[in-house]
């Protein structure tokens, strides 16, 4: 006999609430959801300062001051000292806390004038011309004790990060004090200043090494994905291979064959890229060998479009989730493996890194430095733990079963 | 089952030989190609070591011939199957099994085998200690949070478990080793090294000798061991507790859970019976996964303690330009990984009866 | 003749994130010796919570039972302690669930779970609780059940997995068996096997069942009486002859007016108009009056729970509308309805 249930039948629903404003997109929802976490309030906060410090950093820290009267001759040499990445960085910030306030300009407007910003500072530049090569940082610090200064305005802190301080008898490895915040480092520089320097390091190396893995692994996994056959199995193969070295001894090795002096940054960028492309591709291919087989990329085949297109315009937002979760966790990865490279002395070289701070800990002749481990090894720790922090957040929001 | 590890055997043959090529093509493509890439600080050598090297180098590769051909002398030289090389570099006899020559560390002046068969052990050994602790803290850790689900503790030993996950290895090691194993601060722990200077003299066994206590080599290499494995297993902790709190809320909300509650039985024996052994599996597995992050973290944990294992080889290597070490070591801990990833999926399929591999 | 069970009055909470919901209000039943009670009612309507809270299986935290009482053998069961129910469990009452495939553990060979359950509640050594475990699956039909004790659960169909469970039930001889849809998740002809099964280990050993359902035709086939369940409430308790004769409240009537007839022509089911209300908002009033013929707007019906009458004897409808209804006398259900055959037991 039937069950009870079978015959039931529903009246058609009628409506609960009338529907008068649009819903928010997909992506805005779970942003939306994902910064609403206590959690990641604290974890953009922090991820902001960072980054607002990162972009200050040659205003906030530098040995040069912002107004200085010399004899007489007003000049500012921080802003002569400027490169064109921090001309850039600077507009970059500007521009985005100013366009705060203009909500109504859709976002492609917005990337406008941002670019706007961007190549009138570059015209700026060029016509200024390049920032000298060689400072001497001593220069104004001398001028002032020689009385020849009558005004000088300098920066927050007045040190920059390559200032060796080589006016002054032996600063190397001073303990923290009223001058030096956070003491000063092997070679005599001050440590928060080139902590502060060291923030553009981290989210270059956090965001560009990520977004080489990303890139990678979203090609290679949605070729799996989409072809499957001998194409995974190869894939797959190529996978294992790389999971299974592990990844620092992978980065070491690509260092050693690739030391690139003169690109080290970009090189490590692409190292660490390199190394970590692995997970993208396997959540990609997960997602692309269940979607191969809905209608709407039959349709898209059917109808005859590019491969290039069908992937990635069609199947990638579906299958972007998986790899949007992780992608926060990604970047925590990426800062941490260039700090522990740059602790292990294969990292950059002649800017500031945290990781590279931390290994002076341990300096010689056995002496622990305290204030060269804690303070690095802090910045380090609380921005992958922010980063972490986000990725949780965002991992909950999509899927609100994860929450306790 | 034994089908299914022979099986297994056969299939990371092709992911060897997959790295291997990979790891050529590392230096086939790198500035100066094979030969140019191992030269080793050239310029700064005495004339006679630089031409020790690039005969060596000659012998082994072949510095003129093609590529495809370097890579088979290569691969013919670090297998333990192919073919014996006489002097004239001719080929000799084929072996099935033969000692491979993994080439000669001209910084170190030894075979590249015996240094890695010295430091492969004590890496293995560290490696091997934290696993176990690591797994058994995190199953505690784990059930505990799960049990008290929603309360203060729980939530608080969530947020306190992401926080140590997030602990960079570097910073533990230089905080721990600051602090803890110092004459200015705290000197609990010895500074450097698996052994005291005077570890041979000891007995095995802590005794009371003539002259006072003796800690015995035993305890002294656990005294030693302590700090670097603490540095290991915490970040794997941290991820495996979580792993196991899910897993247990999981399993303690099941449908198994349930009839056993129906049987009469009360809550800890369904968790010490029935939920562990579930909870257990998924551990098992992502404990694979865990284990290159812990090689990478004996580099790190190895160069600050000063224990001579891979990982500062690895980086004794990188530091004097003895690039084929590097690559050598490369692959000998690929081929280690590879090996413990099949042990895990072996553990996996005799810990789940669901599991067949037929 | 005492009630082997009798729940009076039961009322379950759960306490939820969008505030409390009441998913069992006010069910009075009985079950007695040797006796089928069918319990029957859509996904929803509250007979698993009912079921589970007979053994107080519902987790704490979110689930309470806000008042009434659970009489097992004239003892009421609610203020036991949880050490007092693990003796209860299994032993005087067991339970069987829906999905077989699930309900055992996959790690555990099935013939270790019987004998867990056996040692539980016997004083046997092991050997001598695979001996009573091997009986066990002896009598629930399994063939060959020394070599099927070193089984695992996912080697064994359905079929044979329900057995299993129904011989971890039986094993220690309860005296009440609560099957919560014990056949849904089998194939039809399965189902018809596993339902003779309980019939005839019920005959053998004088056992009451609790059946839990939503299928009538399981009812027919192997009820003695049926309490029917809408919206956490019990509306219609009577003899399942009774009840298929002449239904008197107009949800069961609904249900089996929906259930096709062989040898009439039908243009289209007949359906029950509007949805299953959920939990979180229940109509005021006779929770079914939203979606009943015979209210035509009265506000009784909307305004005043009808309470559960004695209709004819031995037979309980709670509605409204119902003639003669204002006049009858509110009393308890008494579902002693057993087959003459069972009443000289």
């Amino acid at each position: 006999m039937s069950s009870i249930t079978g015959p039931m039948q529903m009246t058609p629903p009628t409506p609960a609430e009338p529907v008068d404003s649009p819903s928010p997109s997909y992506a805005a929802q779970v942003i939306g959801d994902t910064v609403a976490q206590w959690q990641a309030k604290i974890a953009l906060a922090w991820i902001a300062v960072i980054a607002i410090l990162a972009c200050l950093a040659p205003i906030v820290a530098s040995s040069n001051p912002i107004l200085i009267r010399i004899d007489g001759h007003w000049s500012s040499p921080m802003l002569n000292s400027l490169s064109w990445i921090d001309l850039v960085l600077l507009v970059l910030l500007g521009g985005i806390t100013a366009l705060q306030f203009f909500n109504r300009l859709g976002i492609a407007r917005k990337l406008c004038v941002l670019a706007l910003g961007v190549l009138a500072v570059s015209c700026i530049y060029w016509w200024r011309g390049p920032a000298p090569q060689n400072m001497v940082y001593e220069r104004f610090r001398d001028a002032q004790k020689s009385g020849h200064v009558q005004f000088v305005l300098n920066a927050p802190i007045p040190f920059s990060a390559s200032d060796r301080l080589r006016d002054q008898l032996d600063p190397r490895l001073m303990p923290p004090s009223p001058e030096h915040w956070l003491g000063t480092e092997e070679f005599g520089a001050d440590v928060l200043s080139r902590m502060i320097h060291a923030c553009r390091i981290a989210l270059a190396m956090g965001f560009v090494a990520s977004g080489i893995a990303v890139l990678i692994g979203i090609i290679v996994g949605g070729i799996m994905g989409y072809f499957a056959g001998i194409t995974d199995i190869l894939g797959m193969r190529l996978i294992e291979i790389f999971e299974a070295i592990p990844t620092l001894f992978l980065m070491i090795t690509l260092v050693a064959f690739f030391p690139s002096e003169d690109y080290r940054l970009p090189m490590l960028m692409i190292i660490i890229g390199i190394v970590g492309w692995t997970p993208y591709a396997r959540y990609l291919r997960a997602e692309f060998l269940s979607l191969r087989q809905r209608d709407f990329v039959y349709a898209a085949q059917a109808a005859g479009l590019p491969l290039r297109s069908i992937l990635f315009r069609h199947m990638l937002p579906n299958g972007i989730t998986s790899v949007v979760i992780n992608l926060s966790f990604g970047i925590a990865g990426a800062i941490l493996a260039e700090s522990t490279l740059s602790f292990l002395q294969l990292g950059v070289v002649d800017q500031p890194s945290w990781g590279a701070m931390l290994s002076q800990a341990t300096g010689q002749g056995g002496q622990f430095v305290w204030w060269m481990a804690l303070y690095p090894g802090l910045a380090i720790f609380l921005t992958v733990f922010a980063y972490i922090l986000l990725g949780e957040a965002v991992n909950d929001a999509l899927d609100p079963r994860r929450r306790r | 089952m034994l089908n299914y590890i022979i099986r297994r055997i056969l299939l990371m043959f092709p992911t060897l030989l997959g790295m291997t090529l990979v790891t050529f093509l590392v230096m086939g493509l790198s500035p100066g190609g094979v030969g140019g890439s191992l030269l080793n600080g050239a310029g700064t050598m005495k004339a006679d070591v630089a031409r020790a090297q690039r005969e060596y180098l000659e012998r082994r590769f072949g510095l003129n011939q093609p590529l495809l051909v370097q890579y088979a002398r290569w691969l013919n030289e670090i297998s333990p199957i192919g073919f014996a090389v006489g002097p004239n570099q001719k080929l000799g006899a084929f072996h099935w099994l033969k000692k491979p020559d993994l080439g000669y560390s001209f910084s170190k002046g030894r075979p590249v085998l015996d240094l890695v068969a010295e430091a492969l052990p004590i890496t293995l050994l560290l490696n091997l200690i934290t696993l176990p602790i690591t797994i058994v803290i995190a199953l505690a850790a784990g059930i505990f949070a799960a049990r008290r689900k929603g309360g203060i503790l729980d939530l608080t030993s969530g947020i306190i478990l992401l926080g140590l996950w997030s602990v960079p290895t570097i910073w533990a090691g230089v905080m721990l080793i600051g602090f803890l194993a110092n004459r200015q601060y705290l000197y609990w722990f010895p500074t450097a090294g698996l052994h005291d200077t005077l570890a041979e003299t000891m007995p095995f066994f802590p005794q009371h000798l003539a002259g006072g206590w003796n800690r015995g080599w035993l305890a002294d290499i656990g005294w030693h061991l302590v700090l670097p494995v603490l540095c290991l297993t915490y970040s794997g902790f941290a991820f495996l507790a979580r792993l196991a709190r899910g897993a247990t809320l999981e399993n303690l909300s099941s449908d198994y859970a349930r009839t056993a509650r129906a049987k009469g039985l009360d809550e800890r024996a369904i968790l010490l019976r029935h939920v562990l052994r579930n909870s257990l599996l998924p551990l098992i597995t992502y404990s694979a996964g865990i284990l290159p992050s812990l090689f990478s973290g004996a580099v790190i944990v190895e160069t600050i303690f000063s224990i001579h294992g891979m990982g500062l080889l690895m980086i004794d290597a990188i530091r004097a330009r003895d690039r084929e070490l590097v690559l050598d070591e490369a692959l000998v801990v690929g081929f280690v990984s590879l090996v413990s990833y099949l042990l895990a999926d072996v553990l996996y399929a005799v810990a789940d009866p669901r599991v067949s591999y037929e | 003749m005492q009630p082997l069970l009798e729940l009076r009055n039961l009322t379950v909470a759960f306490d939820t994130e969008a505030g409390e919901i009441r998913p069992v209000q006010d069910v009075s039943l009985s079950v007695y010796p040797g006796q089928t009670v069918a319990l029957v009612g859509e996904s929803g309507c509250g007979k698993s919570v009912t079921a589970l809270s007979i053994l107080r299986l519902i987790p704490s935290p979110p689930g309470k039972v806000l008042g009434g009482q659970i009489l097992f053998e004239g003892q009421d069961l609610l203020p036991r302690s949880e050490k007092q129910m693990q003796a209860v469990r299994g032993k005087d009452i067991a339970m069987i669930f829906q999905e077989p495939m699930t309900s055992l553990n996959p790690v555990f060979t099935v013939g270790e779970q019987i004998v867990e359950a056996v040692q539980l509640h016997q004083r046997v050594g092991t050997k001598q609780a695979y001996e009573i475990a091997e009986q066990s699956m002896h009598d629930v039909g399994i063939a060959d059940p020394h070599k099927r004790l070193h089984e695992y659960p996912h080697r064994l169909s359905g079929g044979m997995r329900q057995r299993i469970m129904i011989a971890m039930a039986l094993s220690c001889r309860p005296k009440l068996l609560i099957a919560d849809e014990p056949t849904t998740a089998l194939d039809v002809t399965i189902q018809a096997q596993i339902l003779e099964l309980l019939r005839e280990l019920q005959h053998e050993r004088g056992m009451a069942v609790m059946l839990i359902t939503h299928d009538l035709g399981v009812v027919a086939e192997n009820a003695d009486a049926v309490a029917v369940m809408y919206a956490s409430r019990l509306v219609e308790c009577a003899a399942v002859d009774d009840l298929f004769d002449s239904p008197q409240h107009p949800y069961t009537e609904g249900l089996f007016r929906a259930i096709p007839r062989l040898g009439q022509v039908h243009e289209r089911l007949q359906t029950i108009a509007g949805s299953v209300p959920s939990p979180r908002r229940f109509p005021s009033g006779c929770k079914f009056h939203p979606r009943c013929p015979r209210m035509n707007a009265d506000p009784l019906c909307a305004g005043q729970e009808p309470p559960l009458r004695e209709i004819t004897p031995r037979h309980w409808a709670a509605c409204h509308k119902i003639d003669n209804f204002a006049a009858k006398p509110i009393t308890p259900p008494n579902t002693d309805s057993r087959r003459p055959a069972e009443v000289s037991r």
